[in-house]
């Protein structure tokens, strides 16, 4: 699976619990209240262990997670 | 009159003062102006205090059901109330492992008066009246207080040692004998709080829990259960959205209930106050030379920052402990020359303050990584911190990341802000001025008290 895959299947199977079929690669995702900041740190929890990358203090912004695209870009800075 | 210790303020930071000098065989004089029981805010205590409590030999009255509820934790709930996070009050033991721990949300009239009664009790004298100005001996020492007597009469109390325990009043501050009072320069809050009947609580041990109620950045409520029946509630928001709605305290309360969030909400869905709602302008600020010869303030009277975490109760008993150990010390003959006496006293009670300070500047800037350290990366460092062991083992891990977050920068030169705070002085800043402030604040209250 492709990073921007990986991403995609775990917001719509651990946190819109299956709500919806698929997301858009740019889609925002927290000004539109798809996920919310608490379900932000599970997905940066599981961003850190699947792509077994670290997500530093000052990275841990809104900015950085608001859409899936941004999302892949920051994991491929760090790999 | 003469006594060891006079303190100002018969709040539980000058009882707890005035108890702790007696275990050490030290007499003192409480003056207060008002008769208790008297309506107080401030409700809810953070795990350390149970320490504190129990050093004072008041663990039994602590359990007395109809004056305490017990508290488990804290929960705070985001924006649209769908999700929260929760912190569960965790002591050490004496290998520094966590174990489960409660705490107490108190009525303040209850306990202050108990806190009070107590302390006279155990031979405290109650000086009945209003300090009106400090007195000072010939080369500048602080020797005691006027007092204007509550049947008309004027006292002079001479001590050792004056203890500011007058909360925001802030007795010496503004009689010039401490430094100057730093005011907080952008967080320009507001406090409005009743109490409400009929709330809806969780059930088994939760059901005493303080629950915050996350709106957005500076908006939020508490929700402080007080007894079976009643539970204390407050709105804190910036004094300009509070002015913006033109409404009466009562009203405000009323339907910020039900608009802060839904969560709220369906926990109180017909708003009953069933005690006046109150104003509190909510700003921070800071003294940061409170003690020298002959004085020392403590909780309140010296530095008050923001109440999202309930530190404020902790700080004033825990300060009462250390601060009569340096007073107990200073009767023995230590430190009798030193140009401030109390000088260690003051540089160990500001690091615990900046910890809190800085955490809490951390909630507010950065809440996703202030979630995130709770939840993930420093879950015991962070429980810590909020249970009030902010004296000892500091900077752990999780400050230290909060203070590069926030750019921030400790030391222990007292004369400045430190850099990146929100106690750099902005007075020629006209929107930020104490002044300004203060003109709003006074509008504020002024302006909202019909109900």
């Amino acid at each position: 699976m492709s990073p921007r895959t990986s991403i995609e299947r775990f917001i719509l199977d651990e946190i819109l619990m299956g709500s919806r079929d698929s997301i858009g690669p740019d889609e925002s995702l927290l000004a539109s209240g798809v996920i919310d900041s608490l379900a932000l740190l599970r997905l940066i929890g599981f961003i850190e262990e699947h792509f077994d990358v670290v997500v530093e203090d000052d990275e841990v912004v809104p900015e950085n997670f608001e859409s899936i695209n941004v999302m892949t870009g920051l994991v491929a800075s760090k790999q | 009159m003469k006594v060891d210790v006079a303190i100002i303020g018969g709040g539980p930071g000058g009882s707890a003062m005035s108890m702790f000098l007696i275990q050490q065989g030290i007499s003192s004089a409480i003056i207060e102006k008002e008769m208790f029981p008297r309506y107080h805010i401030g409700e809810s205590m953070t795990g350390e205090c149970g320490g504190v409590i129990r050093a004072l030999g008041l663990q039994e009255k602590m359990d007395d059901p109809d004056n305490v509820v017990v508290k488990h934790g804290l929960t705070v709930y985001s924006t649209e109330g769908k999700n929260s996070w929760y912190v569960g009050v965790q002591g050490r033991d004496e290998n520094w492992n966590l174990f489960p721990q409660t705490t107490w949300q108190v009525r303040r009239d209850h306990f202050d008066k108990m806190m009070l009664d107590e302390a006279i009790a155990r031979g405290a004298t109650l000086v009945h009246g209003s300090a009106t100005k400090p007195l000072f001996n010939d080369d500048g020492a602080v020797r005691g207080v006027s007092v204007k007597m509550a049947d008309g009469g004027m006292l002079d109390v001479a001590s050792e040692i004056l203890v500011d325990a007058s909360g925001q009043a802030t007795f010496l501050a503004n009689a010039g004998v401490t430094s100057t009072k730093y005011r907080g320069n952008y967080d320009k809050q507001i406090a409005i709080f009743s109490q409400v009947a009929g709330a809806i609580r969780d059930l088994g041990p939760a059901q005493g829990d303080t629950l915050i109620f996350y709106k957005e950045k500076y908006h939020w409520a508490w929700f402080i259960p007080l007894d079976t029946e009643v539970v204390s509630v407050g709105i804190v928001a910036p004094a300009a959205y509070f002015l913006g709605q033109r409404e009466s305290k009562h009203d405000y309360v009323a339907r910020e209930i039900h608009e802060i969030s839904p969560e709220l909400k369906r926990r109180i869905p017909e708003v009953k106050l069933v005690e006046e709602a109150r104003a509190i302008p909510n700003y921070s600020y800071q003294i940061k030379r409170f003690t020298g010869k002959g004085f020392m303030c403590i909780g309140d009277a010296h530095r008050f920052v923001d109440p999202i975490f309930s530190f404020g109760l902790f700080l004033t008993l825990k300060e009462a402990q250390f601060g009569s150990g340096a007073i107990a010390d200073y009767m023995n003959g230590a430190n009798r020359d030193a140009d401030n006496p109390f000088a260690e006293y003051q540089r160990l009670i500001d690091s615990g303050g900046d910890v809190f300070e800085d955490i809490i500047d951390m909630f507010w800037e950065q809440p996703l990584l202030f979630a995130r350290y709770i939840h993930q990366r420093y879950p015991a460092e962070m429980i810590d911190i909020l249970a009030g062991r902010v004296f000892e083992r500091q900077p752990n891990e999780a400050l230290i990341g909060a203070r590069n977050i926030l750019q921030r920068s400790r030391s222990d030169d007292t004369s400045v802000a430190p850099e990146g705070s929100r106690f750099q002085k902005m007075d020629d800043d006209p929107i930020r001025s104490r002044r300004n402030w203060d003109g709003l604040s006074s509008y504020a209250i002024d302006n909202t008290a019909i109900q």
